[in-house]
């Protein structure tokens, strides 16, 4: 023992008076190799004391599995300790001595304890705002319309329209490319969550590059950014579904395609289930070459429609088909084309009252039950080509749409009324831009639009209704009402643009027309006899409008403050000629237009806007015979063209604040619109006659609006609150006397969409509306309607359930004020299938009835409804 | 040659002066070649993610004023790739077909180059812009430091880290690594130590790396660079040196030899005076490279203190 301690102490010494070279060094060196023989490379080799977790020397194994450690001191035994990301860890004890120490390790992985980094969910560069999609989507969540949604700043209208901050986007892209020409829907609502890497809005994003230093936009867009693993590989979706009662079918077929130089989205969707694939077909875009539209000035009675989900009663049998392509060919042109088509048999059913408030305290009521039926063929043909680099701009964009509708329907009152209406409107258009930078920077501008619509149409009632105006007070079988209206339009201007200091300068000339044509007659037919029209059912006008303008547009900025005024100066004329007269009209008027940004800082814009504008009336307004555009709606007008003024200033102020996920903005506007004349509504028992009397009319409107969304990390949810507050105030001729009439309109609307991590997740929506009204000195009773928009699911593995629910509440409804809709579906996915099962209309109601205003008339409409429906579909992943 | 103008970006970027409120020193309007990153190599496939946070910085005449950089380590099975995360972000968000310019200035600051370990075998690739217009290239040995190994143990994101120190590119570093995460990497070119490095300093402080994020990457994401990159010869580490010294010296100069054309701007962005390039080789293409700068900015210099002083 005594031994053991002198030993101990001497070494102690030893230690402390000898310095540590008098020690001989060792080397442990060797090679490491798996299972399998091969060497491995960089692993850790640690040289330390035996049971310390020290290290007195290391070694990384090099390329060839060799490593090699060091020591020097007194311990005769060592720890030797290898490392390996793959391998685990070994550990020996060795002896003090230099050797060759060969290891061979097993593989076996290491498990980390890992660190997330939380994603940077939104974030800015310059002027592009990045939104990452793994950050927001949800294990419910398929295609990427339903992600958009939960993005603060974004939203998507009910419409399918998607603004961000309080405006409408300009531009939606797929990687950079206008695949959709503003029918983004198809995008939205087909291509899948999981194949996007990030949503991009491009603020304040002027889409011709040549024009982005000429002509500042306030406007945003929004760029899909995929996937690298979703591009330029095909994929497709085709589903498959059935059930009762009625039959029901609802299939689909998508086939997506996106590369670097081509581009494709083809879609078939069918059913009969109530969703209006059509929609999908809307352009959002608002351009300038587009022109009046006359498709529907005929119509069979039917009655407007509920502000319920549309897929409770649209009772449909669908079939639409399109195809997208965009090709990037040679010099960085793009090729566009584009078909839509879509083929529907609607069916409505519906029970209506409509009280008409008329001076003198009398109030005329209409009863109607309404059965119609709607065939509808729609074509639409788009075909672009573009080129946009930073000196030079072309784009020729062809459109072509065509529509075949046949409406039939039965109306009940007193007498049972059969109606019929065919409505062929074709239009074609083309647009033309070109914009090129000098090498001097000046800036060429030339814009070309050129239209043609015609629209025939016919209207047929039976039996022959009012004898006492049309067949010396006999009954006779039909009534048959054509009106054609033919439009040519063409806009053309060419603009001249120089940058000096703060001041941008454009100078514009251009010239305008409009040339519009329409024919109509109503037939008496009786026993097979046509009864020639009387000359006081016929209209045979011809109206040719000019404008030629000159516009000097300035533009002065600094980095934060930036000002438009537009200054034209419009020399206008029109002819009017019809069977009986002519008239000409010509004026000079001036129509300016300022607007103003303001960026207070990286959150704050304020933005300000006047503007006043004049227009001329359609010609349907023009007509001085009597024109049957509903079997109860007889119009004729004794005027000249309607002249519009309007007066419209705005103020707008925006927030954002991408960092914490936290956008604003907030809005007030004011118009005030001034027309020379005055719709005079006079009644003849259940016959309305509307004239337009020259008196001139003033309305004014005021409007509030503002938003707010924010996502809150800790509870991951996007929360968003809206209001609005609108207030219109007007006066109309009722029965020869001049009413006033007030509106008001406010509401709120609040929305949750609440991520309750792997396992679920909640969304709600409410949508507070008032609406309060006064027709001369008659108080309408307010109408106070509320939505609440449910959804919960639930996810168990492959197993999802969700669950919906709507509830609708109208104040002017007096029994049955509360409405409820409820839906289940049940969704299983296995592999590359999607199996569902979905019953909609759980408690099925049969009939939906509501309330509303017009401006002088209160209308009780009863709607029949989908009832309950249990659908089965599979969906299949087929690339 | 088409195909060189279509990869063609047009950017509007901001070098700030690191003087509390001051001017920007330099506005350009320029093209960037570097950004033709449509096309990748892909290298190996990475099975660990590490994400540091960097402070640093840029001026030494300003040390309060600190940038902010995010990096990301991606660990390989061959090798290992270290680059910006911010400059990635950029690059994938100003893709060739949309060239937008950036407005509003950035307070984050990405360091543009991108370091590959172990690429060739043995060797380190190494990428830069020192403006966005030219991409330098150089390989070099892979040279770790001489690291002392002290008993001084701190916890970092969890995991228990010893302490090292040793010397390279003429800056004294401290180094945390941890035994636990075997891999001998680290940030920007430290490693070499029996365990990954979470946090790394310099004894000015003047370049602080702190790892924010681990993770194991179950899909493994693909280690690529831009095959334009991967294929250009390159030069020497010395000349990349003498440009980057040359171009914080006298941009103005620099920026003449490289191909830019000058605009010289009065404060309220008024064009004075344009100084042409008296390197022709982007105009013979037709494209005009043209830089803003302000007029008092003339002969000022751009802070120098990168990360390697030699």
């Amino acid at each position: 023992m005594i031994h053991y301690i002198i030993n101990k102490v001497l070494l102690i010494l030893f230690v402390i008076i000898f310095p540590i070279g008098l020690f001989g060094q060792i080397k442990v060196s060797g090679i490491i190799k798996n299972k399998s023989g091969e060497t491995l490379p960089g692993i850790n080799v640690l040289l330390g004391n035996v049971n310390k977790e020290n290290i007195l020397s290391y070694s990384i194994s090099d390329n060839n599995g060799y490593y090699q450690v060091e020591y020097k001191g007194a311990a005769d035994s060592l720890q030797i300790t290898l490392t390996g990301f793959d391998y685990g860890s070994v550990k020996k004890t060795i002896k003090a001595v230099s050797q060759k120490l060969d290891f061979e390790l097993t593989n076996q992985p290491i498990e980390l304890q890992e660190v997330i980094v939380k994603p940077e969910m939104i974030s800015q560069r310059g002027d592009t705002i990045n939104y990452l999609v793994s950050a927001f989507v949800g294990k419910g969540d398929r295609v990427i319309g339903d992600v958009l949604k939960k993005m603060p700043g974004i939203e998507v209208r009910e419409s399918g329209a998607i603004s961000y901050n309080g405006k409408e986007i300009n531009k939606f892209y797929v990687e950079n490319l206008d695949l959709l020409q503003g029918r983004y829907g198809i995008a939205t609502k087909n291509i899948s969550a999981n194949d996007v890497a990030s949503v991009q809005v491009y603020e304040n994003h002027q889409p011709v590059k040549a024009l982005q230093d000429v002509k500042l936009s306030d406007q945003a867009a929004i760029n899909i950014k995929l996937k690298d693993s979703a591009k330029g590989a095909l994929s497709a979706m085709a589903q498959l579904g059935t059930g009762f009662t009625p039959f029901l079918w609802n299939n689909e077929f998508v086939a997506l395609y996106f590369a670097k130089k081509y581009q494709n989205i083809t879609t078939y969707k069918g059913n009969n289930t109530g969703d209006d694939a059509s929609r999908e077909f809307t352009s959002f875009y608002s351009e300038a070459g587009s022109m009046q539209q006359y498709g529907n000035f005929l119509s069979i009675l039917a009655p407007s429609l509920p502000a319920i989900n549309r897929k409770r009663y649209l009772f449909n049998s669908i079939h639409s088909v399109s195809a997208n392509n965009i090709w990037v060919l040679k010099n960085d042109y793009n090729l566009n084309a584009n078909i839509n088509y879509f083929n529907d048999a609607q069916k409505q059913d519906s029970y209506s009252q409509s009280a008409y408030f008329l001076p003198g305290d009398s109030i005329l009521i209409i009863n109607e039950q309404l059965n119609a039926k709607k065939y509808i063929d729609k074509l639409n043909a788009d075909i672009k080509l573009n080129v946009n680099k930073s000196n030079f701009y072309l784009d020729n964009h062809i459109k072509l749409s065509g529509e075949w509708n046949r409406n039939r329907g039965i109306v009940l009152t007193s007498d049972s009324i059969n109606q019929q209406s065919e409505k062929n409107p074709f239009n074609i258009s083309n647009t033309f831009k070109l914009v090129k930078t000098t090498s001097s920077g000046k800036i060429v501008e030339v814009n070309s639009f050129n239209g043609f619509s015609k629209s025939p149409q016919k209207l047929i009632i039976e039996p022959g209704l009012y004898p006492f105006m049309f067949n010396d007070s006999k009954d006779y079988d039909k009534m048959k009402q054509n009106v054609t209206i033919n439009n040519f339009t063409s806009r053309n201007s060419v603009s001249y643009s120089f940058v000096s200091k703060h001041i941008r300068q454009v100078y514009w000339a251009g010239f305008d027309i409009e040339s519009q044509f329409l024919k109509s007659d109503l037939q008496i037919l009786n026993n097979n006899n046509i009864n020639a029209a009387p000359d006081s059912l016929m209209n045979d006008l011809r109206w040719t409008q000019y404008n030629m303008y000159v516009n000097a547009y300035y533009s002065y900025f600094l980095p934060k403050f930036k000002i438009d005024i537009y200054l034209p100066v419009n020399y206008y004329f029109s002819f009017i000629n019809n069977a009986w007269s002519k008239t000409n009209t010509n004026k000079l008027f001036f129509t300016p237009y300022l607007h103003a940004v303001y960026n207070l800082n990286n959150y704050w814009d304020i933005s300000a806007h006047y503007s006043f504008s004049k227009d001329y009336g359609p010609i349907d307004n023009l007509y001085p015979n009597y024109i049957m555009q509903t079997y109860r709606d007889l119009n004729r007008n004794e005027s000249k063209p309607l002249e519009y003024e309007s007066h419209a200033a705005s103020l707008f102020l925006s927030y954002k604040n991408p960092r914490k996920s936290l956008f604003g903005n907030m809005g007030g506007s004011y118009e005030r619109f001034r027309t020379n004349v005055m719709y005079a509504q006079e009644y003849t028992d259940i016959l309305q006659i509307r004239k337009i009397v020259e008196s001139p009319q003033i309305t004014e409107s005021y409007s509030v609006s503002g938003s707010i969304s924010k996502y809150i990390y800790a509870v991951r949810s996007t929360i968003s609150l809206s209001g609005r507050y609108y207030n219109v105030k007007s006066s109309q001729i009722n029965q020869g006397e001049v009413v006033k009439y007030n509106n008001e309109n406010y509401g709120f609307s609040p929305n949750i969409e609440t991520q309750l991590g792997s396992w679920g997740s909640i969304s709600y929506a409410l949508k507070w509306n008032e609406s309060n009204g006064a027709i001369g000195n008659i108080n309408l009773s307010g109408i106070r309607t509320i939505s609440n928009y449910l959804n919960i699911s639930f996810f168990i593995n492959k197993l999802a359930i969700n669950m919906g629910y709507e509830h609708y509440y109208n104040s002017n409804i007096l029994t049955g004020k509360n409405k409820s809709f409820a839906d289940i579906e049940l969704k299983y996915k296995f592999k590359d299938v999607e199996l569902m099962c979905t019953w909609v209309n759980v408690f099925n109601s049969k009939q939906y009835i509501i309330a509303s205003y017009s401006e002088t008339r209160e209308d009780y409409y009863a709607y029949g409804i989908r009832p309950a429906q249990l659908l089965l579909t599979a969906k299949f992943k087929l690339w | 040659m088409k195909r060189f103008k279509a990869g063609i970006i047009f950017l509007f970027f901001c070098i700030t002066c690191n003087n509390a409120n001051s001017q920007s020193f330099m506005r350009s309007q320029y093209f960037d070649l570097r950004r033709d990153i449509e096309k990748t190599d892909t290298l190996d496939s990475a099975k660990l993610r590490i994400d540091y946070s960097l402070l640093y910085v840029r001026d030494t005449l300003n040390p309060d004023k600190i940038s902010k950089d995010r990096k990301v380590l991606l660990i390989g099975d061959k090798l290992t790739d270290f680059y910006s995360y911010y400059i990635r972000q950029s690059d994938s968000a100003y893709t060739a077909s949309d060239p937008r310019p950036l407005k509003r200035p950035v307070d984050v600051q990405g360091e543009g180059y991108e370091i590959f370990n172990n690429y060739p075998e043995g060797k380190r690739t190494v990428f830069d812009a020192i403006t966005d217009l030219k991409i330098y290239k150089y390989k070099e040995d892979i040279k770790n430091p001489q690291w002392t190994i002290s008993g001084e143990i701190a916890m970092v994101l969890g995991y228990p880290c010893i302490k090292a120190t040793g010397r390279t590119g003429d800056r004294d570093y401290v180094v945390w690594f941890t035994p636990s995460i075997p891999v001998s990497s680290g940030p920007w070119k430290l490693g070499g130590l029996p365990g990954l490095i979470l946090r790394a300093y310099d004894t000015k402080r003047h370049y602080v790396f702190e790892c924010i994020g681990i993770e194991q990457l179950k899909q493994k994401q693909p280690i690529i660079v831009p095959a334009m990159w991967n294929k250009a010869t390159g030069a020497s580490k010395e000349f990349y040196m003498k440009d980057q010294k040359r171009y914080h010296n006298d941009p103005v100069n620099f920026l003449l030899s490289i191909g830019y054309s000058i605009v010289l701007e009065d404060e309220n962005q008024k064009r004075v005076e344009i100084v042409e390039t008296p390197n022709k080789t982007y105009a013979n293409r037709g494209i005009t490279l043209l830089t803003g700068i302000y007029i008092k900015d003339r002969y000022k210099k751009v802070p120098y203190n990168p990360i390697e002083l030699e």
